[in-house]
């Protein structure tokens, strides 16, 4: 049995701990009431209760909707799952799914009557909306081929699971009414660090030293308006010493007043105060031991997100789908299910930090027959550009911002993929409709921050983030109409001035100062 | 005469608040001025954003201590 189905059968052996239907009844009892009869009607006790339960309130076209966040466990579902994800979407979302940076789901336009029937649902195929959103322990992030993949240091997957299923049977300790705010880990041992554990609360890099396998820390990390990447606490922890690590670093967090209030709640803010050094002390007087000492960060190798095609350790294939800003419908994802059942030996569909799709266990005789259909399905297969963007979902789901930043980013996919051609270029884009930064644009090699103003969609351009390293801002208020153009000139003015072949766009951007990397932005088809 | 409402939300969390601030303004008559407060940011921001969409008056949006107050006047 592979890895995908038996974290599947760990999270349907128990399914009380992740969700049950007597808090679904309740949450959705507890919307029509106030639907009906106001604020006063919820007691606050039974509001409390449901917080994070990966629920949004949408009002789409002056109607209230609801959109619902479906957490995987290291971006994992099986075809069955997939297949009813997309049915879902077309019985209930308008056929349409959102695939999301933390490596889940997100259907909207359910209607009040039948989100109950969702939620049922998702719980039924092994999945849940429980800890989707709001002050909770988040999806922890990982690599999509962790388990399968040639270059991966080991395998992080089976600690991924034991974490996620130790957050919810201590929900008292990691639930929402325990922790001041959400709280965000990555677990990996990918060189390229393609789940970007610098910018999660908590990262553990996957490491080896003297022989064992374990991990190293960066702590800290966290967009937003107050962008931090994660500073590295040298430090080496087996696998074994992970949870009551991550149990020491919450606790305390938890036990200082000052970190409640919202806006002081983050664990970045609690780094900036302490450093990394006196948290340190902290942990190990609360471990009441000594933490190995681990000075070596391992720098990512480079952007990867794992798109096209791949060898596995055993000899079958992996191949990447990528997925334009993350946008899907359900028709594909059922296609896609039934592709893999078809063509896969016991294959899964993976879903990648970079809002993309990732199918396993492609045996080698199958491989031109699977990226024949895969074009078939409506995936954007051939497209160089559509596995490098990431969006936020923004306007018209997320009443945080007017913008419609999917609609600008397929549309920068559409003009790139026309104008910048070449697989040489790996450059990320990443697009966000607020300063919240869902859309993590401060760590994309190109980001973008949209606003309305005075009715018309206005761009802040950063340029240069990266894995471990916040952009520089080259442009204010630039027109969505004209984004696209500034992107490509940008681009067309690091092929033709790039000092040799294999220089990265980020290294090209370090040669510049802002007032040249703006300048090339504006006018880059002059200087090329 | 117009009324003036107060609609304490902050001890209401997401999804319920914003169901509940849009259940009471839609309650109150053209002209009427409700102040709403809430726990957080984005809740402060859905709200206003969903208020003014619907045509209402935002008149103002403030941060008190540890939480927000918006007044808007109903169209
Ligand atoms: S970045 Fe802002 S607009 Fe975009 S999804 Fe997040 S909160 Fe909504």
């Amino acid at each position: 049995m592979g890895f995908c189905h038996s974290m599947v059968l760990c999270m349907s052996q128990n399914k009380e701990i992740f969700g049950s239907e007597k808090e679904i009844d309740e949450l959705v009892s507890s919307v029509k009431t106030v639907l009906r009869e106001g604020a006063k009607a919820l007691p606050v006790e039974q509001a409390r209760k449901m917080k994070g339960y990966g629920v949004f309130t949408e009002i789409i076209e002056g109607k209230l909707t609801f959109g619902a966040r479906i957490r995987t466990v290291g971006g994992r579902v099986t075809p069955d799952q997939l297949r009813e994800i997309g049915q879902l979407s077309r019985r209930y979302g308008r056929n349409y799914v959102d695939i999301t940076n933390r490596q889940g789901f997100q259907i909207h336009f359910i209607g009040v009557d039948d989100l109950g029937e969702v939620l049922r649902e998702i719980l039924e195929i092994g999945l849940t909306t429980k800890g989707g959103c709001g002050d909770t322990p988040r999806a922890i992030t990982t690599c999509p081929v962790s388990d399968v993949d040639k270059e991966q240091l080991f395998d992080v997957t089976p600690l991924v699971e034991k974490v996620n299923r130790h957050y919810y049977e201590k929900w008292d300790v990691f639930g929402p009414s325990a922790i001041p705010r959400k709280f965000k880990v990555s677990i990996t041992a990918c060189p390229y660090l393609c789940s970007y554990p610098q910018i999660n609360c908590v990262g553990l890099i996957g490491v080896t030293n003297d022989g064992r396998e374990g991990f190293t820390v960066t702590i800290g990390g966290g967009l937003s308006s107050a962008p931090h990447i994660g500073k590295h606490m040298p430090v080496f922890i087996e696998e074994e010493d992970v949870i009551p690590f991550l149990e020491a670093v919450v606790e305390i967090w938890k036990s200082n007043p000052k970190y409640r209030p919202r806006h002081r709640a983050r664990i970045k803010f609690m780094v900036d105060d302490y450093g990394t050094e006196k948290l340190r002390r902290l942990i190990e007087a609360r471990l009441e031991r000594k933490l190995e000492d681990y000075q070596h960060f391992p720098e990512s190798r480079g952007f990867n997100n794992h798109m096209g095609v791949h060898g596995q350790r055993n000899g079958d294939y992996y191949i990447g789908v990528p997925v334009a800003a993350g946008k899907a419908t359900g028709e594909k994802l059922i296609s896609l299910a039934e592709l893999v059942e078809k063509y896969t030996d016991g294959g899964d569909v993976r879903v990648s930090p970079q809002q993309n799709l990732v199918i396993t266990n492609v045996p080698g005789e199958n491989l031109e027959r699977m990226e024949k259909k895969l074009v078939e399905t409506g995936f954007p297969y051939n497209s160089k550009w559509a596995g490098n963007i990431v969006s936020d979902i923004a306007s018209p789901f997320c009443s945080s911002s007017r913008v419609k930043t999917k609609h600008l980013a397929e549309k920068i996919i559409n003009y790139l993929d026309q104008v910048i051609r070449g697989n040489e270029i790996n450059v990320r884009i990443h697009l966000t409709g607020c300063p919240r930064d869902c859309g993590q644009h401060w760590i994309a090699d190109i980001g973008l921050q949209g606003k309305l103003s005075s009715g018309r969609e206005l761009y802040e351009v950063t340029i240069g983030g990266g894995s471990s390293r916040i952009g520089r801002i080259i442009g204010k208020d630039v027109p969505a109409e004209k984004v696209q153009y500034y992107i490509g000139n940008i681009l067309k003015a690091y092929l033709k001035l790039r000092s040799y072949p294999d220089e990265t766009f980020l290294e090209f951007c370090d040669k510049y100062s802002i007032n040249q990397l703006a300048e090339f932005m504006e006018t880059g088809f002059r200087v090329v | 005469m117009e009324e003036n409402k107060l609609i304490d939300l902050r001890k209401l969390v997401c999804p319920f608040s914003l169901i509940a601030a849009r259940k009471e303004v839609n309650d109150l008559a053209r002209g009427d001025v409700a102040e709403i407060l809430v726990a957080d940011s984005s809740t402060c921001e859905s709200i206003s954003t969903w208020a003014e969409d619907e045509g209402n008056k935002v008149i103002e949006v403030k941060k008190e201590g540890d939480y927000f107050r918006i007044i808007l006047k109903k169209k």
